[in-house]
């Protein structure tokens, strides 16, 4: 079944779509992240042009994160105050993403900036989730539960940073900056890439705020749905790409796929996930790698405006 | 629209065929038609952009009454065009160089009965519009042969220029037509068909005909809330994401 997306101006086949959305979806739910980060490059794959991509991917991600929020908020696994200030930061960072997305429109660089990011991210995640994978699989092997993780250590000017706070749910104290400096990073690949954030998010909360493994989902969850609502506003505020029907399209299958990918993750062993998830990460990065080097078939790129 | 097209043609050729006849019976109209060099009209004056738009075909027909080549050209409303030139850095293919063009029309179809090099002199052609190259050379003022080139390619193949777009067939002495195909991604705006006729060097006759393309239906409405009301927009582009999710959730987590 073909539809017209009025933003993206092609016809594409409504069931890839949803199936693409699904497929986003499950690996959400599977691995407690937007899956923002596979979704685009996806889009962008099947020709949807990549300004199009981001910005529709942004306001999917609204969605998803809804629907796992909720659940997550039900078993009050959510710490409000510590994603207040993910948010005040992430708000920051979201606008200055979305603002250099429009400037690097316009110096006609976007698409290389965006690839080379992609593929930079990617790479840093599935090495992440390997050394992850190879930890426990040692704590198994030492006859621990596999959950044993090691915070960093904080350099002490981080511990004198003014407005220290308390955080009663996650059971941490910080300066409001550290969780707002985490924030304003992780909105400003918001706004530049349409992705959540939630997997540049997670470690962090864990390693540098050292927050209880049960509140990092949910609270990470919170702020993205906040941070992607705003840059979606932004978006089509900004660089009018939001494709509507697209973003509609997408979610039915992400809502549906996110929910049964979080059943999924109670079925199989945590280090078999992250070796799954390492190993598509290291696919898509590929792939994108892939169409910088070979030969274009065209060496031009036409714009057009009309005046 | 190939029937309808076919209608209108052979209501065309009736009433052209008739109309010398017409004004002899009727002696207070002035006979008009028969003092004007060029008569020439189109078979739409409108182009709706529906989602299940496929193209369309303009027909353009008319008479000549003095001997002359004929230009047959549908010119879209102004646009400005950037082309970007990738070449490989550090392995990367990357933008590297660029040329602006302005007031290029946004569809430029022409077909002409005889080469246009040889219908009148390079200075008329140029003031009249008529060529690719010379309307691409006009709209920019650093004109490079290598990027001019690529620039006709790149709208070629999006469909919106074709030259020629077909054959211009004539019927007798006098009566012609031209068909044009019109792309699946023609954009919405303002045309002019344009009919010339050119006797001996010299242009002895000239009609444009005004035509209009509009997106219609739902997509139209996406299309320009996106682009002129950004903020309900993109709430209802929030509200809708809130609510596919508040749903999903409900479905899945019923007690």
């Amino acid at each position: 079944m073909h539809l017209y997306l009025p933003i993206a101006e092609l016809s594409a086949n409504a069931l890839h779509l949803i199936l693409l959305g699904g497929i986003a979806g499950l690996l959400s739910g599977m691995f407690g992240i937007g899956g923002g980060f596979i979704l685009t490059p996806m889009l962008i794959f099947i020709g949807i042009p990549p300004a199009v991509s981001v910005a529709t991917a942004t306001n999917m991600i609204v969605a998803s994160s809804f629907s796992g929020f909720l659940s997550h908020l039900k078993h009050k696994r959510v710490d409000i105050t510590m994603g207040n200030c993910l948010i005040a930061g992430g708000l920051v960072g979201a606008s200055l993403g979305v603002w250099l997305f429009a400037r690097l429109q316009k110096v006609g660089q976007v698409d290389l900036m965006i690839t080379l990011l992609y593929i930079s991210l990617l790479l840093s995640i599935s090495v992440v989730m390997l050394r992850e994978a190879k930890q426990i699989l040692a704590a198994r092997a030492a006859g621990k539960d596999g959950h044993h993780l090691t915070a960093l250590e904080l350099p002490s000017w981080v511990k004198r940073l003014p407005w220290q706070m308390d955080f009663a749910r996650s059971e941490v104290r910080h300066s409001v900056l550290v969780p707002m400096a985490i924030g304003l990073l992780s909105g400003l690949l918001v706004g530049l890439l349409g992705i959540g954030g939630g997997f540049i998010m997670l470690p962090m909360m864990l390693y540098i705020l050292r927050m209880p493994i049960a509140v990092t989902i949910g609270t990470s969850l919170f702020q993205i749905i906040f941070i992607t609502a705003a840059a979606t506003l932004l978006h089509t505020l900004t660089t009018h790409a939001v494709d509507i029907v697209l973003a509609g399209l997408l979610l039915i299958g992400s809502v549906v796929g996110a929910q049964y990918g979080a059943r999924l993750s109670h079925k199989i062993p945590s280090y078999i996930l992250r070796l799954m998830m390492a190993s598509l990460l290291l696919i898509v990065a590929g792939r994108l790698a892939y169409g910088l080097f070979i030969t274009p078939a065209d060496m031009f790129t036409l714009v057009t405006v009309a005046p | 629209m190939m029937y309808r097209n076919a209608f209108v043609f052979i209501l065309a050729l009736l009433t052209f065929v008739s109309a010398p006849v017409r004004a002899q019976e009727d002696t207070t109209a002035p006979a008009v038609t028969l003092n004007n060099p060029l008569i020439a009209d189109i078979s739409q004056n409108t182009i709706e952009i529906r989602s299940d738009f496929n193209g369309t075909q303009l027909l353009v027909f008319g008479a000549r009454n003095v001997a002359g080549d004929l230009v047959v050209v549908l010119r879209g409303q102004e646009m400005n065009a950037t082309l970007r030139r990738k070449e490989r850095i550090a392995g990367m293919w990357m933008h590297v160089d660029q040329r602006k063009y302005t007031g290029l029309p946004v569809v430029y179809a022409l077909a002409s009965t005889k080469p246009l090099s040889q219908l009148a002199p390079p200075k008329t052609l140029q003031s009249l519009g008529l060529g690719e190259g010379r309307i691409v050379q006009a709209s920019t003022n650093a004109s490079d042969d290598v990027f001019d080139k690529a620039l006709v390619g790149a709208l070629e193949r999006k469909g919106w220029w074709k030259s020629p777009f077909g054959t211009i067939t004539y019927f007798g002495e006098s009566l012609f037509k031209a068909r044009i195909n019109l792309p699946d991604s023609l954009p919405s705006g303002n045309y002019t068909a344009e009919v010339y006729l050119f006797n001996r060097g010299k242009l002895v006759g000239f009609q444009t005909i005004p035509l209009a393309s509009y997106k219609i239906g739902f997509d139209a409405a996406v299309a320009n809330a996106a682009r002129h009301n950004g903020l309900f927009y993109g709430l209802g582009a929030i509200l809708m994401a809130l609510l596919g999710g508040g749903l999903a959730h409900r479905l899945f987590h019923r007690p």
